[in-house]
């Protein structure tokens, strides 16, 4: 299965590309992955459907080499590109791309051609079961809900036993229940097949509870890898820390420098909100963007004292409406702030909309990015 | 219907009338003992079945070379692929008299493709042969445009799945872009053979003989008169009443393989 050590799956592509009439750039990658999930994170247009196109053969890169358990699927130097047909890449497309005029069931058994009739069907009946669309068989995509259909979808790229899983935003669109339990499923048959599987999303939930390993691309580039803990607490760059679910970003001009207290004050754009955050080597009057995580902003329903936090921003409840298990609230202190609550939170203050409400943010909660 | 309607139906009235009064007079003129009479004809009838016999072969022929055409310029990505598309379109642009000169020029016993034939003892023009020539030179395009179109009207995203699922070109072809897109060609290869059916400019100038229906229509009618005219027009009207419908039909088919009565496919 992966021989001499190798990497089970090696990318290194460079390939040019417009996207969306956008001016062109490049995508310009080299990875190497070892079995199990790795979630490629990035804004739409970074180049990771691209990325996974170059792998399954459905687009050529200009230069490079892609190799896949030790077999080598493209290589601009020695003239390899072997057809799509012919990788054994599941690939699940982000539009599912279902065949319409055909059952789930046909659907399924779509790559399993070169079977028996009898095989076929065993091989697509044990999948449907343990993705719990064997109900459904028979019916079309266009009858059924749009989980089943992206469980449809996902049985057509595993059941051909695939020696890599090629996956494009496979749960954007479903909703939080169906997607932790589709999840559930992925990270089951993942500890049963142990092969490479790449996972696009920019959904930061997704990196969490599926990652091992995350790459976050943008503008065709790598700009980190690692574990996700690695690579999303720590922001370094404005793209990741707005990937990373630092809900609130704020341009702000730097107006005052504190080097005795480590700290500076910044004015957020379009408001007369001040903020003290970590000091930078920057000039009075220059631009900075603070990330803020909406968890890590303490809510407060009287004006709050006697608190080592130095910020502490009068604002009015906009709205409050709960999303799983956090409860979202926006306040308005000039500036929209977002701010994440437990439900408990939300019961005990009484929150309702158009309340006066307190924000304290903590100097080290400010992050500057970019 | 809403009253602000009102203005763009009575100016679209007027074209519905013009168009459907000739069908509606037609149908109080005709002598409908001379009609059965005049179709029994010996004359009429070989026209008949010349007509029948060649326009299937030339649909036969536009299917089997529009369709793989069709898909090509659908999906293919070639320098010059503009180019050609619209090359399908001139037979559909020139006046079909001048597609007959056209052809004549080429095929005729002197002309350069028709000159080897004619060596090898193969008459092209005035034979049944001419006959196809011409229809499958109007009439192709007709096949090609709606094979394109419902062609790249089938999401391509499809094809590649069946790609990453193993399929070879050929084989995705014939289990998702055939399937998908045969009702839009089924009404383009449906529109071709009404089309060759009445086809007469060409195949007048390539082939006089042997009389087609519209040619011996011709020929009644300049002969003899509208009376003798009038059942070939009728039999060619009710050649296109049925086309019409089959086409009607195909609009409301389902996918194949698929259940009947939802979402019927549009017709380009």
């Amino acid at each position: 299965m992966n021989p001499g050590g190798e990497a089970a799956l090696l990318v290194r592509v460079r390939k040019q590309f417009a996207s969306g009439g956008r001016r062109g750039f490049q995508l310009d990658v080299d990875l190497a992955l070892p079995p199990g999930i790795t979630i490629l994170f990035g804004p739409s247009g970074s180049g990771k459907t691209t990325l996974l196109e170059c792998v399954a053969g459905l687009r050529r890169p200009e230069a490079g080499r892609i190799a896949a358990n030790g077999l080598t699927l493209f290589d601009s130097n020695q003239g390899i590109d072997l057809p799509a047909a012919r990788r054994a890449m599941g690939y699940l497309f982000q539009e599912l791309a279902l065949f319409p005029h055909l059952t789930a069931q046909e659907n399924i058994e779509y790559g399993l051609g070169r079977l028996a009739p009898a095989a076929r069907r065993q091989r697509s009946r044990a999948l449907a079961e343990s993705l719990h669309i064997a109900h459904l068989l028979e019916r079309y995509p266009r009858e059924i809900s749009g989980g089943e259909r992206q469980r449809v979808a996902l049985a057509r790229a595993l059941v051909i036993q695939p020696q890599v899983l090629l996956l494009d935003e496979p749960l954007s669109g479903l909703d939080a229940a169906v997607r932790s339990k589709i999840i559930e499923d992925l990270r089951a048959w993942n500890a049963a097949q142990r092969i490479p599987i790449v996972y696009v999303t920019h959904a930061r939930d997704e990196v969490h509870a599926l990652g091992e390993r995350v790459v976050v691309l943008e503008e065709g580039r790598v700009l980190a890898q690692g574990t996700p803990q690695e690579v999303l607490e720590a922001p370094r760059h404005e793209a990741i820390a707005q990937l990373a679910g630092f809900e609130n970003l704020f341009d702000a001009t730097v107006r005052a420098l504190h080097p005795a207290q480590g700290t500076m004050t910044c004015r957020l754009q379009g408001s007369e909100v001040d903020l003290e955050v970590p000091l930078m080597r920057v000039e009075a009057g220059a631009r900075a963007r603070i990330a803020v995580r909406a968890g890590d902003i303490l809510l407060a329903t009287v004006p709050p004292a006697h608190l080592s936090a130095r910020n502490v921003l009068a604002g009015t409840l906009a709205s409050i409406q709960q999303m799983g298990v956090t409860v979202v609230a926006k306040v308005d202190c000039g500036v929209r702030v977002e701010v994440h609550l437990t439900p408990g939170a939300r019961a005990a203050l009484e929150l309702r909309p158009g309340l006066a409400v307190w924000l304290v943010l903590k100097t080290h909660s400010c992050h500057l990015a970019g | 219907m809403e009253y602000g309607f009102l203005p763009f139906a009575l100016l679209g009235g007027v074209l519905l009338l013009y168009l459907a009064a000739p069908l509606l007079c037609l149908l109080f003129q005709v002598d409908w003992r001379g009609v059965s009479a005049a179709l029994g004809d010996a004359r009429a009838l070989r026209a008949i079945r010349v007509s029948l016999l060649t326009s299937t072969v030339s649909t036969a022929a536009m299917t089997l070379l529009g369709v793989p055409l069709g898909y090509v310029l659908a999906r293919a990505r070639f320098r010059g692929r503009r180019f050609l598309a619209a090359l399908v379109f001139v037979p559909m642009v020139l006046p079909p008299l001048v597609g007959g000169i056209l052809l004549l020029l080429l095929f005729g016993p002197y002309g350069l493709a028709g000159a080897r034939f004619e060596a090898r003892g193969i008459a092209l023009v005035n034979s049944l042969k001419g006959i196809v020539l011409a229809q499958v030179f109007v009439a192709a395009p007709y096949v090609v445009i709606a094979a394109m179109s419902a062609f790249e009207a089938v999401d391509e995203q499809l094809e590649q799945a069946a790609a990453t699922l193993g399929d070879s070109r050929w084989r995705t072809f014939r289990r998702v872009s055939l399937p998908l897109a045969w009702p839009g060609i089924a009404a383009g290869v449906t529109l071709a053979w009404v089309r060759t059916l009445g086809e007469f400019g060409a195949t007048l100038v390539v082939a006089y003989h042997p009389n087609t229906v519209p040619v011996f229509l011709w020929v009644q009618l300049t002969g003899e008169g509208l009376s003798a005219a009038l059942p070939l027009a009728l039999f060619l009207m009710a050649l296109a009443a049925v086309a019409m419908a089959a086409i009607f039909l195909l609009g409301r088919l389902p996918l194949p393989g698929t259940r009947p009565g939802r979402e019927p496919l549009r017709i380009p």
